[in-house]
């Protein structure tokens, strides 16, 4: 059974046994339940003295906040995306392969991946810090769906990408490429992926350990 | 620190480098300038590299002595550069190769552009025996 159908059957077996609003609030505060949560859970059945409950319509997902993570990850994803290729093209103009030269088109998908970074990461930084804030304020909000969902879909491409980064490595050394180049590249690679790890590892931590 | 705070940091200051050095590689704003000057500079050769041929054409595959406004073909813009007023360089190799050459500010740039553009001299190499 889902935690949030748990809790809405629990308050309405309460309120049908004759228990009253106050009574039901502590009994889930000392559970564990969040004020929001509780609040929220009561909320969903109108103050009558109907019998049973009658429950009021309420929102399912939060759009607010789809709105708020998806432009968050979206913001974190084309980070990390621009600044793995900037490092890729910096790496390869300072050490070219015999032969290569830098041409126009290099230098203009250089300055097209710095714009996006000076665009995406300042966001990126600070909607994370506007979503800290909320989550001190009201730490129930870590049990949000939307957050989680965006939380793992990021681990999830941070490991694809961190995995994918191995392979390569094995498939350039058996292959006898393992230049300098390629080693700083698969390094950048490794470095971002495991930047992004190591933060939503930590937040997903906390989220466990706030359900 | 813990362990997100850290990779905040990290991000931050592989971020801020990135851009630093990307701005740097680049050359910023001034550099993307030059570039488009360079451009400019590049398709008048290749214009007057039309003029050259149309001019052959009209002296039996003769190459022209000079290169110089007239009537009979109106294929160029100009014939010096439009940022420095300065004339565009023609010259004969052969009796029937010659050389468009422009001042340049940043020439390995456009090197991408044609195969036979000599990037240190900023001149472009043509054969009337051959049609590119």
């Amino acid at each position: 059974m889902r935690r949030a159908d748990q809790l809405a059957e629990f308050v309405r077996d309460a309120l049908n046994a004759g228990r009253n609003r106050e009574e039901i609030g502590a009994a889930l505060a000392d559970a564990g339940w969040s004020g929001t949560e509780i609040a929220t859970a009561l909320a969903a059945y109108a103050e009558s003295d109907f019998s049973p409950p009658v429950p009021r319509p309420r929102p399912y997902v939060s759009a607010r906040e789809a709105f708020l993570y998806g432009l968050m990850f979206l913001a974190l994803a084309m980070s990390a995306w621009h600044l793995s290729s900037l490092s890729m093209q910096l790496i390869d103009r300072w050490l070219p392969e015999v032969g290569e030269t830098t041409n126009i088109f290099d230098l203009r998908r250089m300055r097209w991946s710095t714009a996006s970074l000076i665009v995406f990461f300042p966001l990126f930084f600070a909607l994370n810090l506007r979503a800290t804030r909320e989550l001190r304020r009201d730490p129930g909000k870590r049990r949000s769906t939307v957050r989680k969902w965006f939380g793992y879909v990021t681990l999830f491409l941070a490991a694809i990408g961190l995995l994918g980064d191995l392979i390569y490595v094995i498939y350039a050394f058996l292959n006898g490429d393992l230049t300098l180049r390629f080693g700083l590249k698969a390094l950048v690679v490794a470095a971002i992926g495991g930047i992004v790890f190591l933060y939503f590892s930590a937040e997903i931590r906390e989220d466990a350990d706030a359900s | 620190m813990r362990a997100d705070r850290l990779a905040a940091v990290l991000g931050a200051l592989a971020v801020g480098a990135a851009v630093v050095l990307g701005v740097w590689a680049t050359g910023g704003p001034m550099q993307g300038r030059a570039e488009r000057r360079d451009e400019v500079r590049f398709q008048d050769l290749l214009s007057l590299k039309e003029q050259v041929d149309c001019l052959a054409d009209a002296a039996n595959r003769t190459l022209p002595a000079r290169l110089e406004e007239t009537d009979l073909c109106l294929i160029a813009d100009r014939y010096e550069d439009p940022f420095t007023g300065e004339p565009y360089v023609y010259k004969r190799v052969s009796a029937t190769g010659f050389r468009l050459c422009a001042e340049f500010e940043a020439p390995e740039m456009t090197r991408f552009i044609h195969g036979t553009f000599d990037a240190k001299a900023g001149c472009l190499s043509f054969d009337l025996k051959y049609r590119y």
